[in-house]
């Protein structure tokens, strides 16, 4: 559960880019979750609620794009999307791949309003 | 008010951690510190893995531990006196080690002689896997009777 903590440095980065467009308040923030990134979104979501109050951003809607899991294989090169923790390629059968996504936890775009 | 305006952003919310977690990985490759960032469960053998491995390193490499716990000191103490510098950094309710307590924790250590610095993380498989240290190698590791499925229960930390 460490959700609290990167909401902290998410709420920061909010401010900053808020602060730094003249923002009266904010309305709305976008978040890509990866998910093999270790992150809940329901809990984020909790954590935003009680960490924006008293802030310009209390508030604001809080939407979060899921980023899904996706390998390449190692062996014949294939791109393939994969429930977490299962890498073995649907094409070769081999079990050695690389993540090549799944893993964000990014700030994607705000609303404002001034 | 005036209107709504939308801002592009695309910025890692880690952004400040990884980029201290750079700043580390530049100071250690200059000093040629060769550095591993410890996961696994609690009580799964972390500790007990550095106090062989500092034992057996003994007199041949010049290692150091950062080792971080939520309370006590009790696994520095363990390491202590088998020839490695032991930092024991206690994070209170924070459930991984960050970029900047390991800055923190370097200031510490006599960091020109280290050619092995081990960090040894809070016991979680969830919490640290988002945290770059600025290491060289994440070493992932489980203990058969913590049950050998630990890798499909927990597939952040072990892909």
């Amino acid at each position: 559960m460490h959700e609290v903590a990167i909401m902290q440095d998410a709420l920061q980065l909010i401010l900053q880019h808020a602060r730094r467009a003249g923002a009266a308040r904010v309305c709305h923030v976008s978040l890509r979750i990866g998910e093999l990134s270790g992150v809940e979104p329901d809990a984020l979501s909790l954590a935003f609620e009680i960490l924006t109050e008293g802030t310009i951003a209390e508030g604001a809607e809080l939407e979060t794009l899921r980023e899904g899991v996706r390998y390449r294989c190692d062996c014949c090169r294939r791109e393939f999307a994969s429930k977490a923790g299962c890498w073995t390629c649907p094409g070769c059968g081999s079990v050695e791949a690389t993540l090549i996504s799944g893993r964000a936890l990014d700030l994607v775009s705000l609303e404002v309003a001034s | 008010m005036k209107g709504l305006q939308t801002i592009q952003i695309e910025e890692g919310i880690l952004s400040r951690n990884v980029s201290v977690a750079q700043r580390l990985r530049a100071r250690f490759n200059t000093r040629g510190t060769l550095v591993l960032n410890l996961l696994s469960s609690p009580g799964s053998g972390k500790t007990a893995l550095l106090e062989r491995t500092l034992t057996e390193l003994d007199g041949k490499v010049r290692a150091a531990v950062i080792v971080g716990d939520l309370a006590t000191a009790n696994d520095g103490e363990r390491l202590c006196g088998k020839g490695a510098a032991v930092v024991q950094i206690q994070t209170g309710v924070i459930c991984h080690l960050d970029a900047a307590m390991i800055e923190r924790a370097l200031d510490q250590l006599p960091e020109e002689a280290i050619e092995i610095l081990f960090i040894e993380n809070v016991g979680n498989l969830v919490c640290p896997t988002a945290y770059d240290l600025g290491e060289a190698l994440r070493v992932v590791f489980l203990s058969v009777t913590e049950g050998e499925d630990k890798p499909l229960k927990y597939p952040a930390v072990f892909n």
